[in-house]
């Protein structure tokens, strides 16, 4: 099995896609600061948190339109 | 009362007197770099992500750059997203070449993982597509970032 099967049997959905995207860019956005190592890491959690709550209201906010 | 001939502010300092401030971080030396190693570390850092602030010994940041764009990179692969080449037609085309290109090493891996090409019928494609254009973006913020850190523009 080579690798390239291995990620081809790997799946996403939308919401997995979202998440993904929301944590890498949250480290990479950390990863900019200045300050220490600890607070960087708080820094994304915080951000990942925001990522997801402001996607997730915003698919809400538009469900409507969708129907 | 008299004063040494010469004698500066902080060698008439009272002992309880606030410190003299110290040099700035650029003046201190250090390990400040000259101007000619900047174009090599943007090199280094777009060839492999991170390389850039691993030669600057900002060990975190330079992980957190590799995990950021390799992990965005081969998860736009896994997804089937269009990886734009150098010959294409249409300036949205050049435009996504030039975004994808910026992931470095990472852009040349895609046709080792993408091995059934691209497939943007699907949604998960279209994200896949916006995954291998962000790792680019990415990527190049952390180039811009270790030159800036090279040149001590930032810390």
């Amino acid at each position: 099995m080579t690798i390239a099967t291995i990620f081809a049997a790997i799946q996403f959905n939308h919401f997995s896609a979202m998440v993904l995207f929301a944590a890498l860019i949250s480290v990479a956005l950390a990863s900019l600061g200045t300050r220490p190592l600890a607070a960087r890491i708080r820094y994304a959690l915080w951000m990942l948190a925001l990522f997801l709550i402001v996607g997730i209201g915003l698919a809400w906010l538009m469900y409507p339109l969708s129907r | 009362m008299t004063h040494a001939i010469g004698g500066g502010l902080a060698e008439n300092a009272e002992p309880d007197a606030a410190p003299a401030p110290q040099p700035s971080s650029a003046a201190a030396g250090g390990d400040q770099h000259p101007v000619w190693v900047a174009p090599m570390i943007f090199i280094a850092a777009w060839a492999v992500p991170g390389l850039g602030h691993a030669l600057l010994r900002r060990w975190a940041r330079a992980a957190g750059f590799f995990i950021a764009v390799g992990g965005l990179a081969i998860a736009g692969y896994m997804m089937r997203g269009e990886v734009f080449g150098p010959h294409t037609h249409e300036s949205f085309g050049t435009l996504g070449f030039l975004a994808d290109a910026a992931a470095g090493g990472f852009y040349f891996l895609a046709h080792a993982i993408e091995t059934a090409g691209p497939d943007i019928s699907r949604a998960t494609g279209n994200y896949g597509t916006r995954f291998v254009a962000a790792a680019g973006l990415v990527n190049l913020i952390g180039a811009i970032d270790a030159v800036e850190t090279a040149l001590r523009r930032r810390q």
